[in-house]
């Protein structure tokens, strides 16, 4: 398999599914709807906190075209990946602005518009919790009292009587005795509200049931296997009797991972008689309906010796998960074991809790977990460089982990684990660290600039038993199909593993036919697209498989050719002798069964089938987090440049680099992509995306129209180098990088303002007002 | 004067074609391409105005047709993604990844025809007022501002 | 959540337009395009029985010299009019609004005369105590059109009569070359509601000046021999978008800086 010269990786093919998404030929979820369809609307919560006393749908029912109007009364069931906490619709009490209160069903949308707006609500409001140290605080409300009940996985750890849904604790070395003994030691607190993804296609489901009772949804989902697997416990509907399909994704950043709308459209499609519903959110019901983005309240604590190094961390993490805990809890819980940020640090107490607040409730986002880690640590380290009078990126590089090091679970980094000090020093260079202004602003300049520098890591924060699967076959005329249960939402995926396949295979990329679409009923099984492990995993089957496939070959191919199979290579399409490669026969001749000149045939389709699960994957001890919970650690460095205008806070981010060590790179312009993508929207994070509630809890900016994402005109330079440590269990090398771009921005982009502002940024978001503010209190 | 409050049928030129169809008067020009004629190029990412993933042609013109009515459009040539052929910014964006999930791109690139059609050679200046239209969650921008810059060099050379 | 569906007409004539919205009554409303109308709509804030589309009525369309003035029809877009070089102050406030594909839609009349407290288009014209030119029913049922100076016509809004449709404004032609500043503030990126937005001519010693954003309403102000300051405007407002001192320091710096520009 091994080849001289690469022929697909390391090449950027051109995307396969360019030519249709260039051309609006993709349909995504909702481009396909059949006659017939019944269409759901659902009424929002109007209010944060409040009790339902009663809603008054005589109205709703009574217009034409209705098919049935329900409430939560109507289903008992409780969803939630890690926990079960959440009922489809509220059940007497909603917990956060825009929680779905009751649903309508009609023959169209109008018909479902005109009855929603006829559904009577009658609230008796009740108090807000706005942030997590108010929720854990004596005497809050508890928003779930049923919490001891509630179904959930063994990882996580549910405080029954309290707010909190979910404790990590990490306890490495000795915190107390490492703390007295540094000779500086600082304290910070670090804070930002919770956001939204902002996919730019919101979510949508349709869901019907068969007459033999077969569930079929289709979902612009991350996880059609994961949706199986909770339709089937939420519900108690056999695995096999249910088929979730996924097309093209629109954008997913962890927000379309969980389960979202299908557990709604299934239930109304059962009210229904088994009439195909389709169940679509606009904009306002995606960002504060389905879940966003979590905020955190943290508290840092770093202590050191006055050369640089690092002895102890005693960390806190609040995680705002809003009304209900969905994927936050593992959020969470990743959090707590990457919490030192990627330093190495021996002396740990970190925890890490997921709490419940009358927020929009929170998933999975880009980073998960480590992207608010990161922003917390980052700014900690910041202030501990200031407070040693150490240049900070000095300060990173002096503490920067190495393989052989170990994390805060005490899983030991690999020997092939990237080279972070490469990456720092890579960054700081194109960044022109140290060079130019870059310190306090000059009295009387109207700009100022500076530059801010931060490193991040993570690896797939998944389950242990975390698995890909694929299936190889052939095509008459040479190609190759690939079937995977990866699902393509932007990413590349499906072309990263068609050069994966390619080259394998010695092909070319174009002949290797990856599915668009995943079913749970043709696709191999695979966990859920996310975490930045899909083209590590998927890559590892597919490899697989056509080492499998290859077998199969040799094994029909050396009877005609009567050789040992062991003698055999396959490659360039063809099956041959490796001492003789004259001597061979095309895979075309084989792949479908070989004929020999008389007319009698032997072998068969050849079906190549891969599998790979992580690897060692352990969990977590519930009292220290000591476990292996991260298949591979992807780590790398950022650094922004800023241009601040003191009198006005307006800024402009003028650069943004990231170094990141990725093992090997499939494919250069997609992971560029990847990174650039990843880095805008770690700038959004910092300086705008943030929901803004009003003193009862609701969202003042539930709309694009006044919850601003990054647009044209507003993005930097980027400038992205890629290491390559090769990742020694990954496909050629390779290690995931969708995430971790985003990662290291939140601390880069604060750092940068805050030394151009003269002050100390520690909560997010950062606006020109803030920066104003802040340049003119730091003048006084 | 044209008049309806009810469902009625009409002719609208979309792409070239001469396309009958029912529509009401309330109902957006978004909605009656998608659901009237299964042209899904356009997208409800919003439909308030916000984000241009519903960017069509009116005329030449980039509008929101998600704040356009139907109605509107009669008499007037609607181009969709569907009908913009080959024009050189759609290979610039294939050569260019100007995009990735593709949702934002139909109506980023028919913005971006546009700007080329009457900008041959925009300025920067001119490149951001217009593409500022339309937001993208995937690729930061960069990818298309590249797209853009070929396809803008492509016309410019003989 | 958009309300049932509406009525739509195109009236080929003024007389038409006027007499259709009088027989229909104030459920009906002008509709030019269709940004402001159909996003209230569907949110709940609009429930229109129907639509009155003005965009084919000539008077509406009209732009140009017209005799000593300049006027400017309603149904211009904000693109057309950030295009338009005749009188620029006008042309960088209609650019400030929204992006350049929403302003392909957006006419100066219902940018003036909308629900939204912004009002953009209007700020010049009410800086310069621009002739808005109106017509409506009249008390005999008949189409009457007449002419009043902004600053009698605005207070807080435009005070149009019931079913009365504004034309267009104009200026004299020379107003439009007057030495001018516009500066517009927003929270973040460009594409925003202004936080201040701001449009200042000087006439001589007179400084005309109208603002927007940063109060409930645009307000006008004028100073004859001194520059305008923020004692000269109300209290600013806090929402969202920034506090009521973030607006006061952006627009006293606007202030100041047009006070260099039109020195």
């Amino acid at each position: 398999m091994p080849r001289n010269e690469a022929r697909a990786i390391g090449l950027s093919a051109p995307r396969s599914d360019g030519p249709d998404k260039v051309r609006g030929r993709t349909r995504f979820t909702d481009d396909e709807r059949r006659p017939g369809l019944l269409h759901a609307l659902v009424l929002p919560s109007s209010q944060a906190h409040a009790r339902i006393i009663s809603i008054d749908t005589d109205g709703a029912r009574a217009q034409g075209g209705v098919r049935g109007v329900f409430t939560g009364a109507d289903f008992s069931e409780l969803i939630g990946l890690y926990l079960g906490d959440k009922p489809p619709l509220a059940r007497g009490l909603v917990r956060h602005h825009g929680e779905g209160v009751a649903a309508v069903l009609a023959d169209d949308e109008d018909a479902a518009r005109r009855a929603l707006g006829l559904i009577r609500v009658e609230y008796e409001p009740l108090p807000v919790l706005q942030d997590p140290r108010s929720a854990m605080a004596p005497g809050a409300p508890i928003l779930h009292p049923a919490m001891a009940s509630y179904r959930h996985i063994p990882a996580i750890l549910p405080e029954p009587g309290s707010n909190v849904a979910h404790r990590s604790r990490i306890r490495k070395g000795d915190c107390d005795a490492a703390m007295a003994a540094s000779e500086l030691r600082i304290r910070g607190e670090y804070s930002f509200p919770p956001g939204d993804h902002c996919a730019m296609e919101p979510r949508s489901a349709q869901a019907e049931i068969l007459g033999d009772g077969r569930v079929l949804i289709r979902s612009s989902t991350q996880s059609p296997f994961g949706v199986r697997t909770l339709m089937s416990q939420g519900f108690g509907i056999p695995h096999g009797m249910i088929e979730v399909s996924a097309p093209a994704v629109g954008g997913g950043f962890g927000g379309k991972a969980g389960i979202q709308l299908e557990p709604l459209a299934y239930l109304l499609s059962r009210s229904a008689g088994g009439r195909r519903v389709r169940l679509s959110n606009d904009r306002e019901a995606d960002m504060l309906g389905s879940p966003g983005r979590p905020g955190i309240q943290a508290r840092v604590e770093l202590g050191a010796r006055t050369d640089g190094v690092i002895l102890a961390a005693d960390i806190e993490f609040l995680f705002d998960s809003g009304g209900y805990a969905d994927y936050a809890v593992n959020v969470a819980r990743a959090a707590g074991y990457a919490c030192t940020g990627p330093y190495r640090i021996p002396n740990v107490r970190a925890d890490s809790l997921c709490v419940y607040t009358n927020h929009p409730f929170a998933t999975a986002f880009r980073g998960f977990g480590h992207i608010e880690m990161s922003f917390c640590i980052e700014r900690a380290m910041d202030a501990l460089a200031e407070g040693l009078g150490m240049d900070p990126m000095r300060l990173r590089l002096i503490n920067a982990v190495r393989p052989g090091d170990t994390t805060p679970s005490l899983s030991v980094l690999e020997p092939c684990t990237g080279d972070l000090p490469a990456c720092i020093e890579t960054v700081a260079r194109r960044i022109g660290w140290g060079e130019g202004p870059g310190g306090r602003p000059e009295p009387g300049a109207p700009t100022t600039r500076a530059k801010g520098i931060s490193c991040f890591w993570k690896a797939p924060a998944i389950p242990s038993f975390t698995d890909a699967g694929a299936i190889l076959s052939f095509n008459e005329d040479g190609s190759v199909k690939l079937s995977t249960g990866i699902v393509e939402l932007g990413q590349g995926a499906l072309t990263g593993l068609g050069q994966i396949v390619a080259e394998a295979l010695g092909i070319e990329t174009a002949l290797v036919h990856v599915n668009r679409e995943v079913s749970t009923d043709r696709s191999p099984h695979d966990w859920t697209t996310a975490a930045s492990r899909s083209l590590f995993m998927a890559g590892r089957a597919a490899l697989a498989a056509v080492a499998d496939a290859s077998s199969q070959l040799k094994a029909i191919a050396s009877r005609p050719l009567r050789c040992p199979e062991e003698d055999l290579e396959v490659g360039g399409g063809r099956v041959y002798l490796r001492d003789d490669p004259e001597i061979g026969l095309e895979v075309r001749a084989l792949a479908l069964g070989y004929s020999y000149p008389d007319g009698s045939s032997i072998g068969g389709p050849v079906i190549g089938r891969g599998h790979y699960i992580a690897r060692g994957l352990t969990n977590l001890d519930p009292e220290t987090g000591r476990g292996r919970p991260g298949l591979e650690w992807t780590l790398g460095a950022e650094a922004v440049e800023v241009e601040l205008e003191l009198a006005t806070g307006r800024f402009r981010v003028l650069r943004s680099a990231c170094c990141m060590d990725v093992g090997k790179v499939i494919n250069p312009a997609l992971a560029r992509g990847q990174v650039v993508g990843a880095m805008a929207m770690g700038i959004g994070f910092t300086t705008g995306e943030a929901f803004i509630f009003d003193q009862r809890g609701r969202v003042a900016n539930g709309s694009l129209r006044d919850y601003k994402i990054m647009r044209y005109g507003q993005q930097p330079e980027y400038i992205v180098d890629f290491l390559e440590s090769p990742q020694g269990d990954g496909p050629y090398g390779a290690r995931g990088l969708g995430e971790q771009g985003i990662i290291g921005m939140p601390g880069a982009l604060a750092s940068a303002l805050s030394r151009a502002a003269g002050a100390r940024l520690d909560s997010l978001p950062i606006t020109a007002e803030t920066l104003w503010l802040a340049s003119r209190e730091a003048r006084q | 004067m044209i008049a309806h409050d009810r469902l009625f049928e009409a002719e609208l030129k979309v792409n070239g074609e001469n396309r009958r169809m029912a529509l009401r008067p309330g109902e957006t020009l978004l909605r009656a391409l998608r659901e009237g004629l299964g042209l899904t190029g356009a997208k409800l990412g919003c439909e308030n105005g916000d984000c241009g993933a519903c960017t069509v042609l009116l005329d030449g013109t980039p509008v929101k047709s998600c704040l356009v009515l139907a109605v509107e459009a009669l008499g007037r040539e609607v181009t969709t993604i569907e009908g913009i052929g080959d024009a050189p910014i759609v290979a610039a964006f294939l050569e260019d990844n100007g995009f990735q999930c593709g949702f934002c791109t139909p109506g980023m690139i028919l913005n971006a025809h546009a700007l080329l059609s009457a900008h041959p050679e925009p300025t920067a200046e001119q490149t951001r007022e217009w593409m500022e239209s339309n937001l993208c969650r995937c690729t930061g921008y960069e990818g298309i501002e590249r797209a853009i810059q070929r396809a803008a060099s492509r016309r410019a050379r003989p | 959540m958009m309300a049932a569906g509406f009525a739509y007409f195109r009236p080929e004539s003024l007389e038409e337009a006027i007499m259709t919205k009088a027989r229909l009554g104030d459920s009906a409303l002008y509709y030019a395009g269709g940004t402001e109308i159909l996003s209230l709509t569907r949110s709940g804030h609009y429930a229109p029985t129907a639509v009155i589309d003005i965009k084919y009525i000539a008077e509406c369309s009209e732009r140009g010299a017209k005799g000593e003035s300049l006027f400017f029809g309603s149904n211009l877009s904000l693109s057309e009019l950030a295009d338009d070089s005749s009188f620029p102050l006008l042309a960088a406030a209609a650019r400030g609004v929204a992006d350049r594909t929403v302003r392909n839609r957006i006419r100066l009349g219902a940018n003036c005369a909308g629900r939204l407290p912004y009002r953009e288009a209007l700020l010049p014209f009410l800086a310069l105590g621009a002739i808005a030119h109106l017509a409506g029913p009249g008390q005999a049922g008949r189409l009457e059109r007449r002419e009043l100076g902004l600053w009698s016509l605005h207070d807080k809004r435009l005070l149009l009569g019931p079913g009365e449709l504004l034309l267009g404004f104009s200026i004299r032609a020379e107003e439009a070359a007057l030495p001018w500043f516009y500066e517009r503030s927003t929270k973040g990126g460009r594409v925003d509601y202004p936080i201040a937005s701001l449009c200042m001519v000087a006439r001589g010693e007179t400084l005309s000046a109208a603002v927007s954003g940063a109060f409930e309403h645009p307000v006008r102000a004028e100073a004859k021999a001194r520059p305008l300051g923020l004692s000269d405007f109300p209290p600013t407002r806090s929402d969202q978008r920034a506090s009521a001192a973030y607006r006061a320091a952006m627009l006293d710096l606007a202030l100041e800086r047009a006070k260099e520009a039109l020195a």
